[in-house]
């Protein structure tokens, strides 16, 4: 059964769109910048990629983000009323969901723990529980089908896609939305600095100068469905869902595995479920966190993986959006997986931005995107704290066997 | 995607509760008859309802289900803890102790609920970060100095171990399993939808194996106070689950897990094989929604199409609301045919364990009938659901099970099974 990708939607430090976020990539421009939220001089850092053009008013900032996203799949999918339902269904992933309009009721329950609820802080609570976003998603698309909310961290998102694939080829419904979303807040930027995986400077992907990761905020989402339905209505098809794999390290709560064996099998694993092997893969849309474990960690299991094309000069090109969008967490994989596409729909290559200095000598697309001829198949990756892994391969459906 | 079609078995439980650890301290305690509640100790206790069901297990057990030379309690919540020590059992019954070998084909998903006990250490941690005068509306850390007082009082793990994804995480290390792993959020039916999805994952070829399940505490003090609020805890101190005189539910922690495997996989090893997975749905509903009832009986349905089950594991979480609902959604999916069935629940003696609530039934229901110990009938209403916890558990091979969890969030899920091995 052949899955299909046919609505993209997404808002993000660029913007509101997928094309203003694939102009902002093409071009090579970052889209971090200084904080807005509050103020990062005392931790020492200056930039995020926080969402433009969203307001911050005191709402669900996760629900302004869904929305938005939602907003744009929806008409790109051009599904009818009909068409939800119970054959919809719905895929989320996100670490800490509307984690902003919790953070007033952490400060207070921390003194004040026996305090009875206002009905704005029940309010805000309830909309904190990590399903809440899918909940809430699901009540605004109507969808009736199956539903999930995947709490993985950084692979949460392409995980979702993955389980999205999985609902369809089993019949559990015709149609799915997936994706993934995360505000940037200041709770997890302090824990993110709390550990040290943030960049004095901009985020440099595969850059021997790497030294941390830059948070974004985003929400991504795509449509998926058979196929055979896509075609029966005249649907714009963007490419097929070819295969996906998600795999864990079983190694250590943070510290993944220094070979990356995990990555390596989440790839194997969709490489087998795609039907193609390392000479078949045109791009590699990394992780990329610009943190010296997971660049360094990617590498070996890329390495590995296409060890006799690198061997023939024939590597395939490496590229991480990060350094445009910043790290989204819980969005990440969505939003790599829609830049892929889009990669496959022009024939261009995104970019790794603020790259100088590349960690091997792999072409990793230094600078801005550039044109390129025959990309079909593009493995997409992305890992997590805890060991997690995943890997989606996406096919242009002109290349679909 | 090349094994749909594959038949999945359970051989093996894990459970910890308030009655201990590991299948026959649940079959015991259940068997009793008693409940597991008791007075909370300290600030909990100050707290409505007062009392809960907690696993007494002293620190220097929990070698005995973990090694700790892999996992470090100091970096784990409670509900990872609980889970991990779950786990342990389980292996054990599966006959797959941890050897410290790796293995690529089998997976773990678990449901979890991270808000707000398993953030506790991680609000403390950012309090830190966070301390503002009272008033102040803006501003998070104070100042240079304080920041840098409070990053050397704050551990970089009271922000990791409340990663959402640390609980499975945490059973991939402690098993080896380095296939798929994956933490379902946000609902108390995500248990049972981690069950619901591990059994696709080895339908679909995914993985050979898969633990699967749910762990939780609820002991923080914001979060019974924030129930206490919405009107979920007993006002009695008891559970009485579908009696028309239920006045709510009590908290209590735990986990369940299953070992789910593959058939072929399974006899190959000469695997004790304790039920088939015959069935599984999941659906979602808008939280209060005329719907309701009627999407919860689909449910049911999508994971028994025909038929009626012998034995319903229903969650019976004794919260007058939520009762009727699950009760409305089995008379309309099966009808006359509830007033023949059993039913079993857990909850009115180890306490709602939030998405470990419906695993732990669904281990009671199986514990039940395998004949290994049932809690006593004890009819609560004198139809439906209650009147069905009054009739003995049936047991023996071919005896049909089915769990139902159903919550608030409008996520549904059902587990269907039959007992004994397919041939």
């Amino acid at each position: 059964m052949t899955i299909v990708v046919t609505g993209l939607g997404m808002v993000s430090a660029a913007g509101t769109g997928v094309d203003a976020a694939w102009q902002r990539l093409a071009d090579g421009r970052t889209a971090l910048s200084p904080v807005q939220r509050f103020d990062p001089a005392p931790y020492g850092l200056e930039v995020a990629g926080e969402a433009p053009h969203v307001e911050r008013n005191g709402g669900d900032r996760s629900q302004q983000l869904l929305a938005l996203a939602a907003d744009e799949v929806m008409r790109d999918a051009g599904w009818s009323d009909e068409q939800r339902g119970s054959d919809l269904g719905l895929v989320l992933g996100t670490c800490q969901g509307s984690i902003e309009r919790a953070e007033p009721i952490h400060r207070k329950y921390a003194r004040r723990p026996h305090d009875a609820p206002t009905d704005d802080e029940r309010g805000r609570f309830d909309a904190y529980r990590p399903g809440a976003g899918t909940a809430w998603l699901a009540d605004r698309l109507g969808v009736g089908g199956p539903t999930a909310t995947v709490g993985m961290v950084c692979v949460s998102s392409s995980v979702a896609l993955i389980h999205a694939v999985d609902l369809l080829q089993r019949g559990a419904c015709r149609r799915v939305v997936a994706g993934g979303f995360e505000e940037f807040s200041q709770f997890v930027f302090t824990g993110f600095h709390c550990i040290g995986a943030l960049a004095s400077g901009p985020l440099r992907p595969f850059d021997e100068e790497r030294d941390g990761t830059v948070l974004g905020e985003a929400a991504v989402l795509l449509t998926l469905e058979t196929l055979e339905d896509a075609r029966a209505r005249g649907a714009t098809i963007y490419a097929e869902v070819a295969g996906g794999g998600f795999a864990a390290d079983a190694f250590h709560m943070t510290a993944p595995d220094p070979e990356g064996g995990g990555l390596e099998r989440a790839i194997r694993q969709a490489f087998a479920e795609a039907g193609v092997g390392p000479a078949d893969i045109d791009y590699i849309c990394a992780h990329g966190t610009g943190t010296v474990f997971n660049d360094g960690m990617e590498t070996k299991a890329f390495g590995r993986i296409f060890a006799e094309l690198e061997a023939a000069g024939r590597m395939p090109p490496v590229s991480a959006v990060k350094s445009v969008f910043g790290h989204t967490l819980g969005a990440a994989g969505a939003l790599d997986a829609v830049m892929s596409i889009l990669a496959l729909r022009d024939q261009r290559l995104p970019p790794s931005v603020a790259h100088e200095d590349s960690i091997t000598d792999w072409d990793f697309v230094p600078g801005g995107s550039r044109p390129t001829e025959g990309l079909d198949v593009v493995l997409s990756t992305n890992s997590a704290f805890g060991g997690n892994n995943s890997a989606v391969v996406l096919r242009r459906l002109e290349a679909t066997p | 995607m090349s094994g749909v079609g594959r038949r999945v078995v359970v051989t093996g439980l894990g459970v910890t509760s308030a009655f201990g650890v590991g299948r026959e301290a649940l079959a015991e305690g259940l068997s009793s008859g008693g409940s597991a509640f008791g007075p909370l100790d300290g600030r909990l206790g100050q707290v409505s309802p007062g009392s809960g069901a907690v696993l007494d297990l002293p620190r220097k057990e929990f070698r005995n289900w973990f090694d700790p030379r892999v996992l470090r309690l100091s970096t784990m919540t409670r509900q990872t803890t609980l889970g991990c020590i779950a786990c342990g059992a389980l292996l054990r019954d599966a006959g797959c102790p941890e050897d410290g070998t790796v293995h690529p084909d089998k997976g773990a998903y678990l449901g979890s609920f991270i808000v707000p006990p398993d953030l506790r250490k991680q609000f403390i941690a950012t309090q830190l970060l966070a301390h503002r005068p009272d008033g102040e509306e803006t501003g998070w850390v104070l100042d240079d100095a304080g920041l840098a007082t409070a990053m050397k009082k704050a551990s970089a793990f009271d922000f990791l171990r409340a990663l959402p994804n640390m609980p499975s995480s945490h059973l991939s290390i402690q098993t080896g399993f380095q296939g798929p792993a994956c933490t379902y959020l946000g609902s108390d039916s995500s248990g049972l939808q981690a069950v619901v999805m591990a059994v696709g994952a080895i339908r679909s070829g995914l993985a050979d194996a898969m633990v699967a399940g749910g762990a939780f505490c609820p002991f923080q003090e914001v979060h019974l106070t924030w129930q206490g609020e919405r009107g979920m805890w007993s006002t009695d101190g008891s559970v009485r689950a579908f009696a028309a005189d239920a006045t709510g539910t009590l908290p209590g922690e735990g986990a369940g897990l299953l070992y789910l495997e593959e058939y072929e996989a399974a006899k190959a090893r000469g695997a004790t094989i304790l039920a088939e997975v015959t069935g599984a749905g999941q659906r979602i509903g808008v939280p209060g929604s005329g719907e309701d009832v009627g999407l919860r009986a689909d449910t049911l349905r999508a994971a028994m199409p025909d038929g009626a089950p012998d034995l319903a594991a229903p969650t019976g979480m004794g919260h007058a609301q939520l009762d009727r609902l699950e009760d409305e959604a089995w008379a309309v999916a099966f009808g006359d045919a509830v007033d023949s069935m059993a039913a079993v629940t857990a909850v009115p003696q180890v306490g709602f364990t939030g998405p470990a609530t419906a695993p732990i039934n669904v281990v009671a229901a199986l514990l039940a009938a395998c004949g290994d110990g049932a809690p006593p009938p004890q009819a609560t209403a004198s139809s439906g659901l209650g009147a069905a916890l009054g009739r003995p558990s049936p047991t023996g091979a071919g005896t049909t099970v089915l769990a139902s969890s159903f919550s608030l969030d409008g996520v549904h899920a059902a587990l269907a099974l039959a007992t004994g091995s397919p041939e």
